[in-house]
């Protein structure tokens, strides 16, 4: 016998069983318009706030802290600080990690890599970002980043959930309930763990980054997987053909509408759309990961790595065709950027990982006018010391953690391009001017997907949670167009 | 008649609004924060939190005039409350309900939670009903009748023992026609073993027990034997005031057993970090927090941690008051970083009984030798008197002898440290001065502090030498020893110590020995190749717990003899301790008499044996209380670098004071937690059990009784179940059956249009409780039905199959969980509460259906219904296989003439109930159509079932339909 078309063949009763369920609810447009970013499903009463200038979000986040003055926060003068001490009236006593508290000295190494500028906006970028450097007039670049928490894992759990310690939603989750789907085909929050080549060992990140902590859990985040189903359970198993599957959910949900009728619940019937949803997705998922049908020049402007499942540049151009099916927001966790040692032999490696697939993810999303209403986020947990970890030779340096300035870009969406913000002292140590906290920056990505930070709350424990916490954020409005 | 949903359901306000269900919430919700119990924070100085408060700004009996109801519908923006930006705006419902209740008279009452539970009437199952009814009653709707006895029995055998009835177990259910089969059947399901493993799956979600450490590396960690106690402890029905005074303060129970101290373990549940580059105090302090918040949700269902860096914006606990709670906390004897090890002290060995023997046995046999090896041995004491003669002879003078003579001699010792560090395994890699190059005047700079090298001749060799430490910090010391040999040539270098230790002779490494061990005098032999001239001897002590000891001796024949034994051996009367050590020496360092060189061998062997049986046993974090407790701060705005005021042990203020004259400890806090006037320990454990059988607990905020949490359905069942629970020897079992002998648990699941409409959450419970089943549950039962499940009660952690790369995906480079490797054999059958919890990637088959990630407490877990879940049911490679299973059992053990009663078998032994007839012919289309298509597809047929794939694959794809029915997903 032969069974019929799956693609075209949607249960009956499972197309009326519209429900809210969260991802998928009502999942059950047609097949063949799998980007209907037209309005969207799920999400809370009064949300967005606002006219959101942003439709979706990439976040490329940098795991194990960039070193802001090897790549972005220029600081000439410290050439001539070369192994001296780091001065107290600039240190002021702050906080070291013990990686380094108890170093003798505390020499100034300045960064080996030659800064110019770049662009209209003659934006100062060091040659370990040549790619990037040339996008500088399309994006915002904050100097002047700032964090409490100075070792990794409570740091990435603070920029992610707002809290330090495990518990709290993540950014991508709250989107997603605040938000909803613009693609009932797709999960509204994707999750990529890219592979690095610059330091080998690299710091650990945990599912709680993207998990929906007091969320319900249909919020958080799908990892996509580089091998094997790109999302968990997605394959049928070897000697079922999709036919056969299409014509074993008919039955499940004939004897599902059996149930239903006979008990009432709700519940049963979204759990026969949720099948729907599932059996969708098993299409809707390959066709998202399956890059065969992009252009060589599209490969060629993601760079050599594209090809190979994984890889930054990979995950890059994915995030790119998850835009436009209207996936909500997607994170890149790129690791290895932990350089307490070996900087220079490390840097230029994690720089070369990301620094092109970055500015290709600019320009490709600019060529379709998708940069318009996708806001792109780049950067880590913290920042690195102008001082020396270790032993500094000429050649060879680390640096230790450093929360009191780094430095992240935004583009797309309303942001303004060739833009800097924030000044730090000429140490990279202390900021001068217009401090940004992670709460701020958390604040100016939900503002400009249309959220106001501080009506945003989710009731938990007898508090109003906040993505932001319980103290004030401020949005960035000086880099908003 | 006012109709406006609050809360939980739709009130209906004939008279005046409650003040505890209707009015207080929303005075929480929208006015506390300013004018609640946080001082600090009070604005106006108006709190609503006390009935004071209240009646300064409430005219009762005349909203008109009351100032609460002026500013609540004021436009002004200055006089408006809340105030706009406060973002809060109170709904025309909500204003109308306070109105109400002022114009009622404004009757104020403290709230429920924090008053002790009163009750009319002796608690039994039809007075539950009684209650439950009444408001059933007055909702307007019509209970549902009882549910058939097949749906009954799978609800009862899934919410007692989390299994589905076996085909034997229906069999017999049904067979019974006895009046009180079902309180059989309820009564057998409480004895078996699969109810604590059932019951214990909750209580580890609720207290955040996992195998790993929780943070950055999240390495494996041991406490398992913590796992199994919990499901004992609910087998034998252990009253909940000792499961509870066990779990807090078992080190404290006088003669505490194994099992106590195992107990004691819950203290040790929350996560942990080693992250190099942490801060010892601050990460001291989280735990201290985070323990102490568990102890909140846990037993109290409070939400201390918001009195953390201020006073608690809604509920009356201080941040003095936290901070005393903080202070039963924060004397572990151990220290607040893992190490990255399974068994971060302090932890117990678990041998066996026959291990147990061994133990002893080796322990027996040390004593022994040891005691043989520091008694006179004619043959040894005969070759030390002739050695004791010679030096005396050659001490002329002869010492003092020309550099080429051979000899090594012992220069000066120099010491510096202790070295406070975060982290003991942190240590090993650190520097301290260098152990090249030694230069006594060079002192070490470590960030500001100087250490300078100290002279020490304290140090004797073969004594056992008590070395420096840092109080309650794990510590590094460091001993430079000066050797000088006038030629090169090697010696022996006898050393032990209970530390971590490292030894470096001119730089180079030469031993290194990591971690905390049992101290072996002498018990190490390091080869040292002495270059011509000055040595530079370096040894690194790194203290984890604990004390730390040091014995050390130089075995060759050039070594010179220090001093000190010198001294003591021409010393005319040495004393009984000279004596000893003399002995000691000689026959350590010089003596080679076989008749030693024996007990030596005996000894070594010994040691090892120990050692090695010692290394194979499981072991189990517990609590060790620190002699003197630690002094305890309010830390100012919470941080751990600003301590403030200093305070006692205490519990919150607003509760009843803890028993005068008792300890001030965990025992004495347990005892006040279970003690007959605390308000919210019973309340809060009967709840948690409600909500297990019923899927609601009767507070929906099970983790919140506070005044932002949900007030009760049943405000009256509530308390007369604590009551009955505490009065009843808190006896878990009792209140379970009492729950599920009601009418209510048994009642038929349909839902009418009107129970829809009103009631669509089921608060009211006019229908059997229905949702969807709990992970483990789902998985148990698929392996239950298809007859794979292995159902053995306890051990370590199992690792059933998961896809590959999750863990990798994650892990720290390194971790030793980072490279995920499935167990084989019937390991990977065992109950899901078995399964192995990576708390930064936790199990996929159980948190895709909502399980949490057990790095924080849990009182209730979500139930959401996605396209994954439905992927996960459908593809996952277990209930593949337990398909594949259950399709060969229907072939060989249904006694079945016809298809269609095949059919029938496999639906009955998935569901406990026959399938009807468009049921059987859905399937037996479905069966057929299978069975056409892989009559040809036989290659697919072989490659989904294996080599009788043809007959078997249309069977396994209909047993996977039944895994995945609603009816078989919900309870």
């Amino acid at each position: 016998m032969s069974f019929e078309d799956p693609q075209t063949r949607i249960n009956r009763r499972a197309l009326l069983a519209r429900g809210s369920v969260g991802l998928g609810a009502a999942a059950l447009a047609s097949i063949d318009s799998p980007s209907t970013h037209a309005s969207a499903i799920g999400g809370q009463p009064g949300l967005p706030h606002h006219t959101p200038k942003a439709k979706r979000a990439i976040y490329l986040f940098m795991s194990g802290a960039p070193s802001q003055m090897d790549m972005w926060d220029h600081k000439p003068a410290m050439d001539d600080w070369y192994n001296k001490d780091l001065p107290e009236s600039i240190r002021k006593g702050q906080r070291l990690t013990t990686m380094t508290s108890d170093q003798e000295r505390f020499p100034v190494v300045p960064s080996i890599y030659k800064f110019s500028p770049h662009g209209a906006s003659g934006t100062m970028a060091s040659e370990l970002v040549p790619f990037m450097a040339k996008k500088v007039d399309d994006i915002a670049l904050v100097k002047s980043m700032y964090t409490e928490a100075i070792n990794h894992d409570p740091a990435i759990t603070y920029f992610v959930t707002g809290d330090q310690l495990p518990g709290k939603a993540s950014l991508g989750s709250w989107l997603s309930y605040g938000l909803g789907t613009e693609n009932e085909n797709l999960p509204a929050f994707l999750v990529m763990t890219a592979s690095w080549s610059g330091r080998k060992g690299a710091q650990a990140i945990t599912n709680r980054l993207w998990g929906s902590g007091f969320l319900p859990s249909e919020y958080q985040g799908v990892a996509l997987r580089s091998s094997g189903d790109p999302v968990l359970y997605l394959s049928n198993p070897k000697g079922m053909a999709s036919s056969v599957r299409r014509r074993m959910l008919d039955a499940l949900a004939t004897l599902n509408e059996q149930t239903s009728d006979r008990i009432g619940d709700p519940e049963t019937e979204a759990r026969i759309a949720q099948y729907e949803m599932a059996f969708r997705m098993q299409t809707s998922v390959p066709d998202l990961t399956n890059i065969s049908d992009e252009p060589q020049y599209i490969l060629d402007l993601y760079g050599p790595d594209v090809t190979t499942p994984g890889t930054f540049a990979n995950c890059c151009l994915l995030s790119r065709r998850m835009a436009e099916r209207g996936v909500r927001f997607t994170q890149i966790f790129h690791r290895g950027w932990d350089q307490h040692n070996a900087l220079p032999k490390d840097l230029p490696n994690q720089c070369r990982d990301v620094d092109q697939p970055s500015a290709a993810l600019l320009t490709d999303l600019r060529q379709r006018g998708m940069l318009d209403d996708t806001l792109v986020v780049w950067g880590g947990e913290f920042g690195r010391t102008i001082y020396c970890q270790g032993k500094l030779t000429k050649t060879d340096y680390g640096r230790d953690h450093h929360p009191k300035c780094f430095t992240v870009w935004l583009a797309g969406a309303g942001v303004k391009g060739g833009v800097v913000h924030g000044e730090t002292d000429e140490f990279s140590y202390n900021i001068v001017k217009d401090p940004v906290h992670v709460r701020d920056l958390n604040a100016t990505i939900l503002h400009q997907m249309g959220i106001d930070a501080e009506r945003f709350t989710y009731s938990f424990k007898g508090l109003d949670q906040r993505l932001t916490g319980v103290e004030e954020s401020r949005v960035v409005r000086e880099i908003l167009a | 008649m006012a109709m406006i949903v609050i809360g939980w359901v739709p009130v209906a306000f004939a008279a005046t609004p409650d003040f505890g269900t209707d009015v207080r919430p929303l005075l929480s919700d929208h006015c506390f924060a300013c004018h609640g119990p946080d001082e600090a924070d009070r604005y106006a100085d108006l709190r609503l939190d006390t009935a004071d408060g209240v009646a300064s700004v409430v005219e009762p009996g005349d909203a008109d005039v009351s100032e609460l109801m002026l500013r609540l519908e004021s436009d002004d923006p200055e006089q408006q409350m809340p105030p706009p930006d406060f973002h809060k705006p109170l709904s025309p419902e909500q204003k109308s309900v306070l109105k109400q209740w002022i114009n009622g008279g404004a009757e104020f009452e403290e709230h429920w939670a924090f008053l002790p539970p009163t009750v009319d009437d002796d608690l039994t199952a039809a007075y539950v009903d009684q209650l439950i009814d009444k408001k059933i009653e007055s909702a307007g709707l019509a209970a549902n009748g009882d549910a058939d006895r097949r749906s009954l029995l799978r609800r009862v055998c899934l919410d007692i023992t989390g299994l589905p009835p076996d085909r034997d177990r229906i069999d017999a259910f049904l067979s019974d026609d006895s009046p009180n089969a079902y309180e059989k059947l309820v009564d057998e399901l409480l004895q078996s073993p699969s109810y604590g493993e059932h019951m214990g799956r909750y209580w580890l979600d609720l207290v955040r027990y996992g195998d790993t450490h929780g943070l950055h590396v999240d390495n494996y960690r041991e406490m398992w034997r913590y796992r199994d106690w919990v499901i004992d402890a609910f087998n034998r029905n252990l009253p909940m005031d000792q499961f509870i005074k066990q779990q807090l303060a078992g080190d404290l129970l006088p003669d505490a057993t194994q099992d106590q101290l195992i107990a004691s373990g819950f203290n040790r549940l929350n996560v942990t970090t080693n992250e190099g580059g942490s801060i010892y105090q601050e990460v001291f302090s989280r735990n201290v927090i985070d323990r102490t918040d568990a102890f909140g949700t846990v037993f109290m269902g409070l939400t201390t941690q918001c009195a953390v860096c201020h006073d608690h914006k809604f509920d009356p606990i201080t941040q003095r008051d936290y901070y005393s709670l903080f202070a039963f906390f924060n004397s572990l004897d151990g220290r607040a970083m893992d190490d990255d090890i399974k068994n971060t002290p302090p932890f117990i060995r678990l041998p066996n009984e026959n291990q147990r023997g061994q133990l002893n046995r080796f322990a027996n046999t040390l004593r022994d030798v040891r005691r043989r090896m520091q008694g006179p041995i004619a043959s040894v004491d005969a070759g030390q008197a002739l050695w004791q003669q010679a030096l005396l002879t050659d001490s002329s003078g002869d010492q003092d002898r020309g550099a080429d003579d051979g000899r090594i001699r012992i220069g000066k010792t120099y010491t510096v440290g202790p070295f406070d560090v975060p982290s003991a395994s942190g240590a090993y890699g650190r520097k301290f001065g260098t152990a090249n190059d030694f230069d006594a005047a060079k002192d070490i700079r470590r960030g500001t502090k100087v250490y300078p090298w100290k002279r020490n001749d304290d140090l004797v060799q073969v004594e056992t030498n008590t070395m420096p430490t840092i109080e309650n910090e794990p510590s590094v010391f460091i001993v430079h020893q000066e050797l000088y040999s006038s030629r090169e040539q090697t010696a022996q270098l006898l050393i032990g110590a209970d530390d971590g230790l490292a030894v470096y002779l001119n730089g180079k490494q030469v031993l290194l020995s990591k971690g905390i061990r049992n101290h072996t005098p002498l018990g190490n032999q390091v080869t040292l190749r002495l270059a011509e001239g000055w040595n530079s001897l370096y040894f690194k002590l790194i203290n984890h717990d604990s004390d730390s000891h040091l014995t050390y001796a130089f075995r060759s024949p050039s070594m010179e003899v220090p001093e000190s034994i010198l001294d003591m051996v021409s010393c005319n009367r040495p004393t009984k301790h000279q004596r000893d050590l003399i002995r000691r020496y000689y026959r350590e360092v010089w003596c080679e008499h076989p008749d030693w060189r024996r007990l030596k061998a005996q000894e070594k062997q010994a040691v090892l044996a120990r050692d090695e049986l010692e290394s194979t046993l499981p072991t189990t974090l517990v609590w060790r209380e620190l002699d003197q407790p630690r002094q305890a701060y309010v830390l100012v705005r919470g941080q751990y670098d600003q301590p403030g005021e200093r305070v006692a042990r205490d519990t919150p203020s607003f509760l009843p004071p803890m028993e005068s004259g008792r300890p001030r400890d965990r025992l004495g806090l347990a005892n006040w937690l279970t003690s007959a006037d605390h308000p919210l320990t019973s309340r809060v454990a009967v709840n948690r059990f409600w909500q297990q059988i019923f899927g609601t607990g009767l507070v929906k905020t099970s983790e919140d009784f506070g005044g932002q949490g949900d007030p009760p359905s049943h405000p009256e069942l509530l308390d007369a179940l604590a009551v009955d629970f505490r009065e009843h020897g808190w006896d878990v079992k009792r209140l379970i059956k009492s729950l599920v002998m009601t009418k209510a648990y048994r009642r038929d699941q349909h839902v009418t249009e009107q129970m829809q409409l009103v009631d669509p959450a089921n608060r009211l419970l006019a229908r059997g409780a229905r949702y969807r089943l709990d992970a483990e549950v789902l998985r148990d039962q698929a392996l239950a039905v298809s007859g794979l499940l292995v159902n053995r009660v306890g051990g370590p952690s199992v690792k059933p199959p998961q896809p590959g790369g999750i863990w990798l995906a994650v892990a720290q480079t390194g971790s030793n969980t980072s490279a995920f490797v499935a167990d084989e054999g019937e390991s990977v059958y065992r109950r899901s509460v078995y399964t192995f919890w990576k708390r930064t990637s936790a199990p996929p088959q159980l948190s895709t259906f909502d399980a949490p990630s057990r790095e924080s407490c849990t009182a209730r877990r979500e139930r959401t219904n996605t396209p994954l879940q439905a992927l996960l049911l459908m593809n996952e490679k277990q209930i593949l296989q337990a398909s594949k299973h259950l399709a060969k059992r229907t072939l060989n053990e249904s006694s079945a003439n016809s298809v269609q009663d095949r059919i029938g078998w496999m639906f009955e032994t998935v569901t406990a109930r026959r399938p009807t007839g468009i049921e059987i012919d859905s399937l037996f289309a479905l069966l057929e159509d299978l069975q056409s298509h892989y009559a040809t597809e036989t290659s697919a047929a072989i490659d989904l079932a294996g080599d009788n794939g043809v007959t078997l694959a249309p069977w396994m794809i209909l047993a996977s339909t039944m895994l995945n029915l609603d009816e078989v997903i919900a309870k």
